[in-house]
């Protein structure tokens, strides 16, 4: 047991800790209804932030521009999607991520290790590399669920695949037995009936508010390009900031909004739900060009201050301290007896 | 055993009941918003529901504002009855981190200036509490210091990643190391309940270690994505790992509430909820209010002791101890 010396004014001591406590109380309950009612965001994220850079010269949708050598990539950590089947092992552990602006057009660059390319799908076991984009569908970082949106707030999905950059192939390159001789549309009713699968840009520009939701949108203005080397993909992808229709984020400057990535190894049998996905990042679009001093300019110079800060208040209250407890104690002391029975 | 817990001043009364809504507050948002709402999305036909599931984000939401505003409160009068106590460091360092956090909402501060003074702060904390009385014993410092280890593990690839960003595919390994500092962080928790072993709570640890294991046996993908998003937790290791370290968690949380020492169920239940690494302030504040609680359990335990009748000796107040 512990016993306490109490002391005499301990019952009004108690009371007044009562008071305010009710006091806190009633500040937290009001502040939170305030918070929602006007829904205001006092927390920060602290997760990662890709910076889209002003850029000085137009990238182009060439995946090896020498612009996205100007800009520092992030990396983000991609983890097996094992939420709903098919279910991913991981078929790309991580991906690089550089963004740019110029002339109001948004360029992303996506860069990951795949040592094959993955570009044709003419047989049922074939599957082909990708990756994907992911925005709210109304720019924001107060986002909808990471996993394809949710019903009530929806994503926008930027989707390149090697497959459909390369084209089908109508005429096998080993052979003429498989071919078909009609090119009109008529004879090819998926094109005929407009699916997308069929005649996809090399890009698909899709929404999904949840699982089995995702569709294509009639706006397919989304402009990507791709190009494998030896150690794995370049993928860059561009639209302009005003969006093409509905459900489609608003870009602009000192803007930030939510963004996901997927990417799909074909030689991983990776496809649809098996993929390979990262957490929700941040990308603020920056109103300056990058200026090569590290990660940030503005964040270098308060982070530079924040510690200067840090470590003197430290110090000081350090010294304060020792100095303090060198001093005889004070009579308002509460003193607490414990002895074990 | 006989002690003498000595303070140059008494510990506010309103301290605990507040600690103790702060952790009710953000186990709510943590059910509500970033468990069941972000899971309740997967179920077919849910816009049958869909007054419920409102309801329930709704109510999510208010806890999280709520939350939010108690751990700022938590924080300062912390902070105030460290100042008034002689603890100045402990008072500077929440001071700061507050200070940086609130600049950081209103776009004043950039972010690796945030990740920096965040894990500057959680760094700081067993300077402030642990290593200022020299009769702290290992009970009470090694928990504490480990949280504070994978938290620090957790977040440095963020940061390597945003100033040397050739380096940030190397942030795997790190995070492999913090989880499995984790899981003895949590081990170590055992060691904060002193006496004979206690049966109830041995009862409820084993409930709960079984639970986890049969949840990661049975349906390993969904719970170790929950894991992923609410506590940093990957999942790399065997299932049985998990379920031993929630068991020594829940046994030592309800043990020592069963003895009256609320401080190891208040900090563990703020750790939760903030999980380890980066993830956003409120989460940072909520991990590293739960070091403090942690590392200076006289906090709690004396301002509880105008609400619990009677506070049993346990043998982490030994740093207060004369």
């Amino acid at each position: 047991m512990i016993e306490l010396d109490r002391a005499p004014d301990r019952t009004s001591y108690e009371m007044a800790g009562r008071r305010r406590f009710w006091i806190v109380l009633l500040v937290a309950v009001v502040a939170a209804t305030g918070i929602r009612a006007f829904d205001v965001k006092p927390a920060v994220a602290q997760s990662q932030t890709i910076t889209a850079w002003r850029s000085t010269v137009d990238p182009g949708l060439d995946p090896a521009s020498t612009a996205w050598d100007a800009v520092p990539p992030v990396f983000l950590q991609l983890t097996a999607q094992n939420v709903t089947p098919p279910m991913s092992d991981g078929g790309a552990p991580w991906v690089q991520v550089a963004a740019l602006h110029f002339d109001d057009v948004l360029y992303i660059n996506l860069r990951w290790v795949d040592l094959t390319a993955d570009d044709t799908t003419d047989s049922v076991a074939e599957f082909s590399d990708a990756v994907a984009v992911q925005f709210p569908a109304v720019a924001a970082t107060s986002v909808p669920a990471l996993c394809m949106g949710q019903a009530d707030t929806a994503v926008n999905i930027w989707h390149w695949r090697a497959d459909t950059q390369v084209g089908i192939a109508l005429t096998p390159e080993d052979g003429y037995v498989d071919m078909y001789p009609e090119s009109d549309e008529l004879h090819y009713p998926a094109v005929a009936a407009g699916n997308p699968m069929a005649s996809a840009p090399a890009v698909q520009n899709l929404v999904a508010g949840g699982f089995g939701t995702l569709t294509a949108l009639e706006s397919q203005v989304i402009a990507g390009v791709g190009s494998h080397r030896e150690t794995g993909w370049s993928v860059t992808m561009a639209r302009p900031f005003a969006p093409p229709g509905e459900l489609q984020p608003t870009f602009g400057v000192e803007e930030v909004m939510d963004v996901a990535f997927a990417v799909w190894n074909g030689d991983n049998d990776d496809r649809n739900g098996k993929k390979s996905v990262s957490a929700l990042v941040r990308m603020a679009i920056d109103d300056n060009a990058y200026e090569g001093v590290g990660p940030a300019s503005d964040s270098t110079t308060s982070l530079a201050v924040v510690t200067m800060v840090f470590a003197g208040v430290v110090m000081v209250a350090i010294l304060v301290s020792f100095v303090a407890t060198r001093r005889p104690e004070g009579e308002d002391e509460l003193e607490v007896e414990a002895s074990e029975g | 055993m006989t002690g003498k817990l000595r303070t140059s001043r008494a510990i506010e009364p309103y301290l605990y009941p507040i600690a103790l809504l702060t952790v009710a507050a953000l186990l709510i948002e943590l059910a509500a918003l970033r468990i069941l709402t972000r899971t309740a999305i997967h179920i077919p036909g849910l816009d049958r529901v869909a007054i419920g599931y409102r309801v329930i984000s709704e109510v999510g939401r208010f806890a999280f504002g709520a939350g939010v505003v108690l751990i700022a409160i938590l924080m300062i009068v912390v902070a105030i009855d460290g100042f008034e106590r002689g603890r100045r460091v402990l008072a500077a360092v929440l001071s700061i981190f507050l200070m940086v956090a609130a600049l950081a909402a209103v776009g004043a501060v950039g972010e690796t200036a945030l990740s920096v003074a965040t894990l500057l702060a959680v760094l700081a904390v067993p300077f402030a509490c642990l290593f200022r009385g020299s009769g702290s014993r290992p009970q009470v410092w090694v928990p504490p210091v480990l949280f504070v280890a994978v938290f620090t593990i957790a977040g440095l690839p963020l940061i390597v990643s945003g100033a040397a960003p050739d380096l940030g595919a190397s942030g795997t390994g790190l995070w492999q190391v913090a989880e499995a500092l984790a899981l003895i962080a949590g081990a170590s928790l055992v060691s904060r309940v002193a006496g004979p072993l206690m049966w109830k709570s041995v009862l409820v640890a084993s409930l709960a270690g079984g639970i986890v294991l049969v949840s990661l046996v049975a349906q390993p993908s969904t719970i170790e994505i929950l894991m992923l998003w609410n506590l940093g937790l990957a999942g790399y290791f065997h299932p049985l790992v998990y379920a031993a370290a929630t068991a020594s968690v829940v046994y030592a949380a309800h043990g020592a509430w069963h003895l009256g020492d609320r401080s190891v169920s208040i900090g563990v239940g703020l750790i939760v909820v903030g999980g380890i690494g980066l993830h956003s302030t409120i989460q940072s504040a909520a991990f590293l209010m739960g070091v403090v609680i942690l590392s200076d359990p006289t906090l709690i335990r004396a301002s509880a002791e105008h609400v619990v009748p009677s506070v049993a000796p346990s043998i982490d107040n030994a740093g207060a101890s004369h």
